[in-house]
């Protein structure tokens, strides 16, 4: 008899306890937010190259002359494909070149060393989701004979960036 | 006699659980608002991810009733973000006590953003809301609704 007693003591003391963990789950709240990361394409270049061209070996034009240390360039894009283009607002005069190589981020496609002209030339191709720095800038410029002296001149180089998908 | 005994037994034992429970179960927290409004990534410094963005998810009030004890408020993500994504929530201390854990990277899993609120028939409307929302470049372009989960439980 008092087995019995105790067994039920006990059962109803679990229901109640179970009555009690039920509502110790207590209250909960949802909030609906919406996130969104929107199209991405960033560039940045930092440095201004000088170069001059002084030398030249006899019999042959005037000898090229190339910065690779002063100048780099970043770039940051969250799609696929992106390109970076190089042109230069005015020409140069007839017989001297400026040459831009911009080192290729990973994956990227890199055209090597380019004239830069007042059309805008693809430099970097196939930049695919992409946060990089530090990247080298190579500027050459190159003269022939006939293009004779140029006093010193100040060029901007208008580098830009086309998303991709 | 015994028999009447372990009714009675019963009886009260239940009462109590159920005072207990109707007592516990008016311990509420509301988020308001219900919706909070798209939280965009849209720029970066070149060479560096994009930049992470900081937004007001409104505020939210308690109403606890149990006499004793401490709460914890928890949340969660109901559906995972993609990889590379990552939001955060941070809940502001209702004060009493209470201790906010800062901003806490939100998964699926349930985790602990405010701990030590103490249930004393403590009341507080108002405390801010505060998500940060950020991704890496490899993540790409994308746009979620996802449900935050706050879960008020001893």
């Amino acid at each position: 008899m008092k087995t019995r007693l105790v067994r039920r003591a006990a059962l109803a003391l679990a229901i109640a306890l179970l009555s009690i963990t039920v509502a110790a789950s207590a209250s909960a709240q949802t909030q609906s937010v919406t996130v969104a990361v929107n199209a991405i394409n960033q560039i940045a270049f930092t440095g201004s190259p000088s170069l001059t061209i002084t030398t030249a070996t006899a019999g042959s034009n005037p000898t090229s002359v190339s910065d690779a240390v002063t100048a780099t360039w970043a770039v940051t894009t969250n799609q696929t494909g992106a390109k970076i283009t190089g042109s230069i607002a005015s020409a140069l005069p007839a017989g001297i070149t400026l040459s831009v190589n911009l080192a290729n981020p990973t994956g990227a496609t890199s055209a090597g060393l380019t004239a830069l002209g007042t059309t805008a030339v693809d430099l970097v191709t196939g930049i695919t989701k992409l946060a990089q720095g530090s990247l080298g800038v190579t500027y050459t410029l190159s003269a022939t004979a006939a293009a004779g002296v140029l006093s010193s001149t100040t060029k901007v180089v208008t580098y830009t960036i086309t998303g991709g998908t | 006699m015994s028999r009447r005994l372990t009714l009675l037994g019963t009886t009260l034992l239940l009462a109590i659980g159920s005072r207990l429970s109707a007592a516990q179960a008016n311990s509420t927290m509301a988020v308001n608002p219900a919706t909070v409004g798209t939280i965009a990534i849209s720029a970066a410094v070149a060479g560096q991810q994009p930049t992470a963005v900081v937004a007001s998810g409104g505020s939210y009030d308690l109403s606890l009733k149990k006499t004793g004890g401490l709460y914890t408020i928890t949340a969660r993500l109901a559906a995972p973000l993609p990889p590379g994504a990552s939001l955060s929530v941070s809940l502001a201390s209702p004060g009493s006590g209470a201790q906010s854990l800062g901003s806490v990277v939100l998964t699926t899993t349930a985790q602990p953003v405010v701990t030590s609120l103490t249930t004393n028939k403590f009341t507080s409307t108002g405390s801010a809301i505060t998500y940060s929302f950020s991704s890496t470049s490899a993540v790409g372009v994308f746009t979620q609704t996802v449900d935050v989960i706050f879960a008020l439980a001893p």
